[in-house]
């Protein structure tokens, strides 16, 4: 043991045995003196704090043998003549956890090292007896305080963990106490220090880790923790040469990190150097895809470079993953695009638009086909009919087509199949229809009732309609995939499949290979998730399942699609005759 | 005067732009190449006579007629108009819109015959940028061209001045005789009637429009800028 830690020890056996923790003085002095039995202070010190007058002298003896000369000794020697032996009782229950000793178990502090009998939990901050596992208040799990050092070293990481590094520091000093060779103990210290702001402490506690480190990878990773709490402390160039280190050790590997590449695209942001950053945190991106933090960090740096359609894909990837990162990046989707209202969107205007499209679009080609021949002369051919009829089918089948897709309640009769009243919303209806055509006409109302069933039958009539091709789709679906089940599952297709995995196998052990794999996933990064042919996959996959189940498919749909149809015919009829 | 234009984007890059420019610049090359002495410019006179008229006026949309500079002029405004229409329309209502405008100016050009030369061949790769001005026009009201005016200044001129500098290029034949003897027919390029894709554009600009694009103007945002952060 070196000296200074004697040093230390013996201020803390003096200190325990004047504020009366003898045992605690008399670990500490039996620890300095198996290091260096030729102490004469600590054998003082010790006949000090032994309870029984045999051991006292034993003490005394050996200060005397190493320093003969020495009063107090001498002193102590000719007291102890006259002194009687005590025993002490020995009934107490709590064991202390520092000193072993048994106390009473409702007192407070351990009668002979003075360590308190609790913990504060945590996360509660509640009293916490030292003989019980878990808190009561919160039920957090501490530990049982009969494994010494390490129930303290688990209760620091607590602290730690709960923001209260203080306190952790203070606890794994314990453990220290407990097994001065307990492992990580300087590892999570330099967390501890580093997040009470005591920077030097952390990098020096940190630099001790790395030389306890037992195997190679720990000591690359507690190097690369080195690297980032200089990043963060704004030691920039020493964070730069050890990055620099580790990405040549990487290299001479021949290995990829994401870790070091995450590490790095923060040093870079930092630094204010927005192109290296993404750099990074693309390669790190390209290695991992489940990183929503990084992919937050570069959809950002994406922004402020002014890349915002590929920030928005980025955004949008993660707003589909969810999580809280998926809420953040669906809250900045809305910030940069905010969604077109829907009473903005459903009102004529979108209908009208479409509709007029096509017509600039037919009259165009009318002009085009007719334009000079009505200008030079004035004499009426049949054809000419046949062509504006053509762009009046063209207008009616854009209209259609556009009602279809866009806004289907613009389609005529399309409320009729969808808005069926119910309740009190219905009887006044019925009332307003019963007011109104008590003023009307009576053959008027009578027209007016024979439409109404007219369109009840169509209705009707398109509801069978409706669950007749639900049901054929369903069988369709349904034999489709298992046909395909039964493909996947047959001998050649199994053992092609079988070929194709193990080939993809031998490629990814060849590094040439890996490399090409991963600056393809760096050029091509898979941005809006799944490719296209993977969706499709998956939702072949899903909808084998769900088709085979039930099939949404309302009246409206089948009138929707039905006047897309329509409208689509109507389109290429009317071109047709627009140029005849 | 040398547009320049801005890339800021809103929707995505403008492929369907760099496709019609990098088709027109083949065309460019070729006719530099084996001049086709007007083979594929469409004549006015024979529009409207055969059915055919109409795949040869889709033809001749592309072709780009004699010289080198006022073609020039013509790509480096399509590329200019082109990006930040197609990012306002979509890539296939782009498209859309300039083969209407594109046919638009031929219809018109067809509707002044009577005032053409009789040999006039039409290039129609001008109707086609002559309607993207009137749908840049319309949809960016407001909204300048960046310019670079040699040697140093950079600017943003009104695109209506940017119409008229190009219509300059593309419509006026400087022929000192003809100035002279004030020929006006002879003072003037003969699909100067392309003019008339302009107001096709004009008109089919917002009918083309994405419908968010819409939005955004009527509430009165600069729809090619990114917005305020946390806005």
């Amino acid at each position: 043991m070196e000296r200074g830690r004697i040093q230390l020890l013996m201020r803390e056996a003096i200190q325990a045995a004047r504020s009366g923790n003898k045992n605690w003085a008399r670990e500490c002095l039996g620890r300095i003196l198996k290091a260096d039995p030729y102490n004469e202070e600590a054998w003082l010190w010790l006949s000090a704090v032994l309870d029984t007058v045999a051991e006292k002298r034993y003490c005394l003896e050996r200060v005397l043998a190493i320093n003969p000369a020495n009063a107090q000794a001498q002193a102590g020697l000719r007291y102890l003549e006259g002194q009687k032996e005590v025993v002490q009782p020995q009934a107490k229950r709590t064991i202390c956890p520092l000193c072993g000793e048994p106390n009473d178990p409702n007192a407070f502090q351990c009668a002979n090292c003075g360590q308190d009998l609790f913990v504060l939990c945590p996360a509660c901050g509640e009293r916490v007896d030292i003989d019980r596992t878990s808190c009561a208040a919160c039920g957090l799990e501490i530990g049982d305080s009969s494994d010494g050092a390490a129930y303290f070293f688990h209760l620091g990481e607590l602290y730690l963990k709960y923001g209260q590094p203080k306190r952790a520091l203070e606890t794994w000093d314990k453990t220290l106490l407990l097994n001065p060779d307990y492992p990580r103990v300087a590892e999570v210290a330099a967390e501890a220090f580093m997040a009470s702001g005591q920077r030097d402490l952390a990098l020096q506690s940190l630099e001790r880790a790395i030389e306890e480190a037992a195997d190679e990878e720990h000591r690359r990773t507690l190097r690369l923790r080195m690297a980032n709490y200089h990043r963060d402390l704004g030691n920039m160039e020493e964070a730069d040469r050890l990055y620099r280190e580790l990405l040549r050790e990487d290299r001479a590997l021949g290995e990829r990190r994401a870790d070091l590449f995450i590490e790095l695209g923060r040093f870079y942001e930092k630094r204010g150097e927005r192109e290296s950053a993404r750099n990074y945190y693309e390669m790190a991106l390209a290695l991992e895809e489940n990183l929503p933090e990084i992919r937050y960090a570069l959809a950002e740096i994406l922004l402020a470079q002014g890349y915002e359609t590929r920030a928005l894909s980025e955004f949008r990837y993660l707003a589909r993953t969810g999580g809280e990162w998926a809420e953040r990046a669906a809250a900045q989707v809305r910030t940069l695009r905010p969604p077109v209202p829907e009473v903005f969107r459903n009102r004529w205007q979108e209908t009208v638009r479409g509709a007029g499209r096509f017509f600039i679009a037919g009259l165009t080609l009318l002009l085009l086909n007719r334009g000079r021949e009505w200008v030079v002369s004035s004499a009426y051919s049949p054809a000419y009919t046949l062509n504006i009829l053509g762009l009046l089918a063209t207008l009616t089948g854009g209209y259609l087509l556009t009602a279809a897709t866009s806004a289907p309640r613009h389609l005529p009769g399309f409320a009729l199949l969808t808005a069926r009243p119910e309740g009190r919303l219905a009887e006044r209806l019925e009332a307003r229809r019963r007011r109104q055509e008590r003023k009307r006409l009576a053959w008027v109302v009578q027209l007016q009732t024979r439409m109404h069933r007219s369109a009840q039958a169509i209705a009707d009539g398109l509801g069978v309609a409706r669950l007749r091709l639900a049901r054929s789709l369903e069988r369709t679906a349904t034999a489709l995939s298992r046909a395909w089940q039964r493909l996947r599952a047959s001998r050649p297709v199994q053992s092609l499949r079988m070929l194709g995995d193990r080939l993809k196998r031998l490629l990814e052990r060849v590094r040439f290979f890996r490399s090409v794999a991963f600056f393809f996933r760096r050029l091509f990064p898979r941005r809006a998730g799944p490719s296209l042919f993977g969706r499709l996959a998956q939702s072949w996959r899903e909808g084998s399942r769900r088709l085979s189940g039930r099939m949404e498919l309302s009246e409206a749909d089948l009138y929707r699609w039905g006047a897309a149809l329509v409208g689509l015919v109507l389109t290429i009829l009317g071109t047709v005759m627009v140029l005849s | 005067m040398i547009p320049l234009g801005d890339a800021r984007r809103r929707f995505g890059f403008p492929w369907m732009t760099c496709l019609l420019l990098a088709v027109g610049l083949i065309v460019f090359l070729y006719e530099r190449r084996f001049p086709l002495d007007g083979l594929y410019g469409l004549r006015p006179a024979e529009l409207g006579q055969r059915i055919w008229a109409v795949e040869q006026a889709v033809a001749c949309l592309l072709v780009q007629g004699p010289g080198w500079l006022a073609p020039l002029v013509n790509l480096i405004y399509l590329w200019i108009l082109g990006n930040k229409v197609e990012d306002a329309c979509g890539p296939y209502g782009f498209f859309t819109l300039s083969l209407l405008c594109g046919l638009g100016g031929v219809v018109s050009a067809g509707f002044l015959a009577p005032y053409l030369p009789e040999e006039a061949r039409l290039y129609g790769l001008a109707g086609v940028v002559a309607g993207l001005f009137g749908a840049y026009l319309v949809l960016y009201r407001g909204e300048g061209i960046r310019t670079l005016i040699p040697p140093v200044f950079l600017v943003q001129v009104p695109a209506f001045l940017h119409l008229l500098y190009w219509a300059g290029w593309e419509f006026v034949h400087l022929d000192l005789a003809a100035i002279r003897a004030l020929q006006i027919d002879r003072l003037l390029y003969p699909h100067w009637p392309f003019i008339g894709a302009f107001f096709v554009g004009l008109l089919a600009g917002p009918l083309f429009a994405r419908q968010e694009f819409l939005w955004l103007r009527l509430r009165g945002r600069k729809v090619s800028r990114f917005p305020a952060r946390g806005a």
